[in-house]
C-alpha cells in the first residue's frame, strides 16, 4: 500500500463517526449556544440580543423551581438507586441456586422504556384501584393520591427512576464484587472476621473505583431526566415535577421562544460539562476504571 | 442438629428471602403487565387488583382491531431500530479499531471528544435542530430519527468497542502483518473475526436504545414516524378515559421483543455495560 495512505489510514477509520458526531452532535450544540444570544422566536426576524436570554430566565420563578426540583430529583434518585444496587449486588455476590435466571428477572427493568415503566407504575400508583394502596391498606394506612398531590407525584417519579436504573448499578458493582479473589474473603474468614467485617475492610475499598464510576454516570443521566416525569404528570401538578429538560422544553416547543430555551439548554450544559470533568479527571488520574 | 447448622440454614433462610423480595420488586411490574393484558375488559378496575377470573385475549384483538396506528408504529420503530443499530454498530467499529491500536496525539484528541460528546444532554441539541429541520423540510422522515440515535449511540459503542478491541493481543496482529497483510486487511481478516462478543454486546445496547427513546421521538416524529412509545404514550394521555386493557396489550408487545433478545445475550449486554462504564 502507498506509504500516505498507510499514514491515513487510522483517520479514515474514525472519518464516519467523526462526520456523524460532528454534524449531528457538535454544530447543533454549537448553534444552540449562538441561539441563546439571539432574540429566536416563531418571528422572522432575529437579533443579537446579548445575555438578555440569561436574565430573563434568572428572572424567572420557573427556572429557579426547576433548577431546584432537578437538583432534589438527581439527589433523591442517584443516592436511592446507588444504595439498591449496591445491597442488591451484595446479595447477588452471595450465589444463589439459579443465579442467571435470578440476574436475569433483575436486569429486566432496566432493559424496558421508560414510557412502558409509567404505564404499569401508573396503573399501580392509582389512588382507587391500584394495587400499591391496596397493600398499603393492609397496613393500616389510607389512601395515598399518589400521582396528584404535589409531593407525591415527585416521590412516584423518584420511585420509577430507582427502580428503572438502579440494576444499571446492580450490574457495574456486582462485575467488580466477582472480580475480587475468593481466597482473599477466605483467609479473612478463617481469621475470624465477619460478614460485615469483609464489606467493610475488603469489599468496598475494591469497588470503590465501580461506585465512583456509577456514581458519575448516573448523575449526568439523571440530571436531564425528561420521560418519566413528563409520561407521568407533564410536569405538574403545579410544577412539582417540572425538571430542567421539560421547562427547557416548554420555553421552546409550547411558547416556541427558542432563545430562551436555548440559555437553559446551556445552562444545563455547563452543569453536565463540571460533573463529567470530574469524571475526566479520575479517568487520567487513575486509569484503572 | 448442631446449632452451629442451624445458625447457617437460617442465614441460607434470610437470603432467599432477600432475594424474593429483590425479585418481587424488580419483576413483579412486568409481570403484571402481562397479567393484566390478559385481564377481560370488565375486571379492568375490579378489587383487589391481582389475578384474571380467566385469561382473555380480547385487549390484543381490540388493539388489533381498533388501533392501525399501533401497528404502523410498531413497523416504524422496526424500521428504524434496524437501520439505526447497524450504522452505528458498522461505523463504529473502525473508529474503536483506530482508537485501540493507534495512539497519538490525534486520536488522542479524538477519544477525548467522543467522552465527552458523550455527556451532552440530548434537549440541548433539540433547540436549535428544531427550526433547522423545519427550514430544511426534514421533519417526520425515518432519515432524521435514525441519523440522531446513532449520533447519540455512537460515541458510547465505540468506547465499549474499543475495550473489547484493547482485549485482544496485538501480536496476532504483527503476525499478520509480517505476513504481508494490509492495514485494512488486518482489520477485516483478522480483528473482526474475534470481536463478535462485542459485536453483540453493542448491538443489543443499541437496539435497546433505540427501540426504547422517547425524546427525540416526541420531538421530530409526527404522523408518519411516530415510534412505538410516542403511540403508547398517547394512549396513555386520550382526550376521554385510558383504555388500559389495550394499553397494556401495546406495552406487553412492545417491551417483549427487546426484553427476551437482551436476556438471549445477556452476557454480553452486562460485558459491554461493563466495559462502557468502568473504561469509557
Amino acid at each position: 500500500m502507498n506509504p500516505r495512505l498507510n499514514r491515513l489510514f487510522p483517520y479514515v477509520l474514525i472519518l464516519g463517526v467523526l462526520i456523524l458526531l460532528v454534524g449531528i452532535i457538535a454544530i447543533p450544540t454549537g448553534l444552540g449556544v449562538m441561539i441563546s444570544f439571539f432574540n429566536y422566536t416563531l418571528r422572522p426576524e432575529r437579533f443579537f440580543t446579548g445575555i438578555t436570554n440569561y436574565m430573563k430566565v434568572f428572572r424567572d420563578v420557573l427556572f429557579w423551581n426547576a433548577l431546584k426540583n432537578n437538583f432534589i430529583y438527581v439527589f433523591s434518585a442517584v443516592s436511592l438507586e446507588l444504595v439498591t444496587g449496591f445491597w442488591i449486588a451484595v446479595l447477588l455476590s452471595q450465589r444463589f441456586l439459579g443465579q442467571k435466571l435470578w440476574v436475569s428477572l433483575i436486569l429486566a427493568p432496566y432493559t424496558i422504556s421508560s414510557v412502558v415503566s409509567v404505564v404499569v407504575w401508573k396503573y399501580m400508583f392509582n389512588t382507587s384501584y391500584g394495587i400499591i394502596n391496596y397493600f398499603l391498606s393492609f397496613f393500616g394506612m389510607h389512601s395515598i393520591n399518589w400521582l396528584s398531590d404535589p409531593v407525591f407525584a415527585f416521590i412516584s417519579a423518584v420511585i420509577i427512576n430507582v427502580w428503572k436504573e438502579s440494576p444499571f448499578i446492580t450490574i457495574i458493582l456486582y462485575a467488580a464484587i466477582t472480580i475480587i479473589p475468593r481466597e482473599l474473603y477466605e483467609s479473612a474468614h478463617i481469621d475470624g472476621a465477619s460478614f460485615w467485617d469483609c464489606l467493610w475492610n475488603i469489599t468496598l475499598p475494591t469497588i470503590r473505583p465501580a461506585i465512583f464510576v456509577a456514581l458519575i454516570f448516573r448523575t449526568i443521566f439523571v440530571f436531564r431526566t425528561f420521560d418519566i416525569p413528563w409520561i407521568l404528570t407533564r410536569g405538574g401538578p403545579a410544577n412539582s415535577t417540572e425538571l430542567l429538560a421539560i421547562l427547557t422544553y416548554k420555553y421552546g416547543f409550547v411558547y416556541w421562544d427558542f432563545g430562551r430555551a436555548a440559555a437553559i439548554g446551556v445552562i444545563m450544559l455547563v452543569i453536565t460539562l463540571l460533573f463529567s470533568s470530574v469524571y475526566i479527571k479520575g479517568v487520567q488520574k487513575g486509569g484503572s476504571f | 442438629m448442631k446449632p452451629k447448622n442451624l445458625v447457617r440454614k437460617g442465614k441460607k433462610l434470610i437470603l432467599w428471602l432477600l432475594l424474593l423480595l429483590v425479585v418481587t420488586w424488580s419483576f413483579f411490574p412486568i409481570l403484571y403487565i402481562a397479567v393484566t393484558s390478559l385481564k377481560p375488559e370488565t375486571e379492568m378496575f375490579s378489587y383487589p387488583p391481582f389475578m384474571p377470573s380467566y385469561v382473555s385475549l380480547e385487549n390484543y384483538t381490540r388493539l388489533l382491531g381498533k388501533y392501525p396506528r399501533f401497528w404502523d408504529s410498531l413497523k416504524n420503530s422496526m424500521i428504524i431500530t434496524l437501520l439505526a443499530t447497524t450504522i452505528t454498530v458498522a461505523l463504529s467499529i473502525p473508529a474503536a479499531y483506530a482508537v485501540s491500536r493507534y495512539k497519538n496525539r490525534k486520536i488522542a484528541i479524538f477519544t477525548m471528544f467522543i467522552i465527552i460528546i458523550r455527556m451532552l444532554p440530548p434537549i440541548v441539541i433539540s433547540i436549535p435542530l428544531f427550526p433547522l429541520l423545519n427550514t430544511l423540510g426534514l421533519m417526520d422522515t425515518h432519515i432524521v430519527i435514525i441519523l440522531l440515535y446513532s449520533a447519540f449511540m455512537v460515541s458510547l459503542i465505540t468506547l465499549v468497542t474499543r475495550s473489547f478491541i484493547d482485549g485482544i493481543p496485538e501480536e496476532i496482529e504483527e503476525a499478520a502483518r509480517i505476513d504481508g497483510c494490509s492495514q485494512a486487511q488486518v482489520l477485516i481478516k483478522i480483528v473482526f473475526p474475534l470481536i463478535g462478543p462485542s459485536i453483540a454486546a453493542t448491538t443489543v445496547i443499541t437496539a435497546g436504545f433505540t427501540w426504547n427513546e422517547y425524546l427525540f421521538a416526541f420531538l421530530f416524529t409526527a404522523t408518519k414516524t411516530r415510534t412505538t412509545p410516542i403511540i403508547i404514550s398517547e394512549m396513555l394521555q386520550p382526550v376521554m378515559a385510558v383504555d388500559w386493557g389495550v394499553l397494556f396489550a401495546a406495552t406487553f408487545i412492545q417491551l417483549i421483543p427487546i426484553l427476551v433478545f437482551t436476556l438471549v445475550v445477556q452476557k454480553y449486554f452486562v460485558e459491554g455495560l461493563t466495559l462502557g462504564a468502568v473504561k469509557g
